[in-house]
């Protein structure tokens, strides 16, 4: 059954998710508009990596259900997603070492079996990320050889080329400096007037301060409060869960 | 990718069709060329399922089976070796169903240790069941390659060890094809994404097992074909010949010394280093010889640890 207009990429519904006798996420809701940048923020342990791998099904959920433009993909598995056109990046760069910088960049415009271009096709695709996430010119450099926040670069590239319609990106900034930030947001800022949908993760606040269209902040496994960035970068529910609460406002609040 | 330059192996094979024409007497290099080609082949078998990143220690039992197989049809139904030989060699793939499906979730050290524990189910099966496959006795008197007639000239394939050694050559050079489409096609980098990273291939819609069985199937009928060709070159099966652990690890070796993953790579490490055992260790060393053989395996590993193949002329890159 549908469960919403064809307008909406992404709703998650109800999501739980124990780790033992811990609750990973409580009942977790949001959806996802298409066209639309969402990013989550949350500090260590918030439950941010675990909420996106049961959206691309690398992780089961306890309770809930998740739903892609419509269709239920609860149990889907990321090779099915990703065919669906749900692409993800992670924390710890997913890339293929021993192929350079390209060859990678080839891999996600040649291989998936949704596509299937001509081998020409994909090696001008494969020209057109790795420029566009600034790489061409360490294209034969193996990947394993690149810096990190390189490796992400090339990984992101890569799965730009699988031509998703829905793009999570796990702290892909982590590392990268302020300039690199600001280049990365316009650069996802394009991507997402051409369509292409985003949910973000950042642990830090910078990028998604630059390109995010709306926020969520997860705390112990909980979405504590939403909005425009600008709203939420100073929101005391989110300045506590970073840095806690005040040792006399705590005695004052018990008092 | 980058691949060898077609001058050298064009050479190589120049080389290994002419020689015999050359010394058309050298009956015993014949003999142990013409079984360098069929273990090369066995060994091109192994590289396929290795271009996934699985390491088998069980492709004996592929062998075994396809020879088996072709003894029992042989033996029984009295049919000639040209229609058991590709018959013979299903049972290797039916053998690779079941492999593929119960190890499944198996990878590395644990897939190898599998694959050499299901080794023992077809040959303890085979060495049990007596009153069908004679048990450890085995079969004698199987019908040899028969004799051929190529361009209006009579080839005995069976007794005439010049003949044999061409045959075997040419059903490496298949193998080696087998490989080259395998290794340059968008199927062979997929058997590579599957190499190099699991979760990066799932992430690109990649169904891992699927291609990893596909790649199974093909090496196992690769595998049973070369040991139903060794039983009627032989013109006898047995359990300790056929399903030999050594069968298993001579691909490993070859493959590991000249080079997995490049398409010469195992047919180097078999030309190598079994006419080096045979024509030149064992005659030197009678005593010894399988320890100058390891001696010799073990040096190459530590100085060459990419195999003799990586030493190869380069081609350009491809972009």
């Amino acid at each position: 059954m549908a469960a919403q207009g064809p307008q909406v990429c992404l709703e998650v519904r109800q999501i739980k998710k124990y780790f033992g006798d811990q609750t990973v996420l409580r009942d977790v809701s949001f959806s996802l508009p298409a066209g639309e940048i969402l990013g989550l923020i949350g500090p260590n342990g918030a439950g941010k990596s675990t909420l996106f791998n049961i959206i691309s099904g690398w992780q089961k959920a306890d309770a809930g259900s998740v739903f892609f433009f419509g269709q239920e993909i609860t149990s889907w598995t990321p090779k099915d997603l990703s065919r669906a056109g749900l692409a993800r990046t992670f924390q710890v760069p997913q890339i293929f070492p021993e192929m350079s910088a390209w060859e990678n960049v080839l891999m996600g415009a040649w291989l998936p079996p949704q596509s299937r271009p001509s081998f020409s096709k994909a090696q001008e695709e494969a020209d057109h990320w790795l420029s566009l996430v600034g790489l061409l010119e360490l294209r034969h450099t193996p990947a394993r050889d690149l810096p990190l926040a390189q490796q992400r670069l090339v990984e992101l590239a890569q799965v730009l080329a699988t031509r998703p319609r829905l793009l999570l990106l796990d702290e892909i900034a982590a590392g990268f400096s302020l300039g690199a930030v600001k280049r990365l947001a316009a650069g996802l800022a394009k991507l997402r007037d051409q369509g292409l949908t985003l949910l973000l993760t950042d642990h830090l606040f910078n990028l998604l301060e630059e390109v995010a269209d709306r926020v969520l902040a997860l705390d112990r496994g909980e979405i504590i409060v939403q909005g425009p960035p600008a709203a939420l970068i100073h929101h005391p529910d989110v300045v506590s869960a970073y840095l806690g609460t005040r040792c006399g406002a705590a005695d004052n609040g018990e008092a | 990718m980058r691949f060898p330059k077609p001058l050298p192996a064009a050479a190589g094979v120049l080389l290994l069709v002419l020689w015999p024409l050359i010394f058309p007497d050298a009956a015993h290099i014949q003999q142990v060329l013409g079984i360098t080609c069929l273990y090369a082949t066995l060994a091109l078998a192994w590289n396929l399922y290795a271009l996934t990143g699985a390491i088998s220690l069980g492709h004996a039992a592929f062998f075994g089976l396809g020879a088996y197989a072709s003894a029992l049809l042989n033996h029984y139904y009295h049919w000639s070796p040209l229609l058991t030989i590709p018959l013979g060699a299903l049972a290797a793939v039916v053998f690779a169903v079941f492999w593929a499906m119960g190890f499944r979730r198996l990878r590395g050290v644990y897939l190898g240790l599998a694959s050499l524990a299901a080794l023992e189910i077809p040959k303890t099966i085979v060495d049990n069941w007596d009153r069908f496959t004679y048990g450890s006795m085995g079969i004698m008197g199987l019908d040899r390659l028969p004799s051929a007639t190529l361009g209006g000239l009579q080839v005995d394939l069976g007794m005439d060890l010049q003949a044999q050694y061409y045959l075997l050559l040419g059903i490496m050079l298949l193998a080696v094809l087998l490989n080259l489409k395998s290794i340059r096609s968008r199927w062979g980098w997929t058997l590579r994404a599957i190499r190099e990273n699991e979760t990066a291939a799932a992430a690109l819609g990649i169904a891992s097992n699927r291609e990893r069985a596909k790649a199974l199937l093909l090496s196992s009928y690769l595998a049973g074909l070369a040991g139903a060709l060794y039983a009627h070159i032989l013109g006898l099966v047995e359990p300790g010949l056929v399903f030999n652990l050594h069968l298993s690890v001579l691909p490993l070796v070859f493959c590991i010394f000249g080079g997995s993953t490049k398409v010469w790579g195992p047919v180097l490490g078999a030309f190598i280093l079994y006419p080096l055992e045979q024509l030149c260790l064992l005659p030197l060393f009678p005593m010894g010889h399988s320890a100058v053989y390891g001696l010799v395996i073990i040096l190459t590993i530590f100085f060459f640890p990419q195999g003799i193949a990586a030493w190869l002329p380069r081609a350009p890159k491809s972009a």
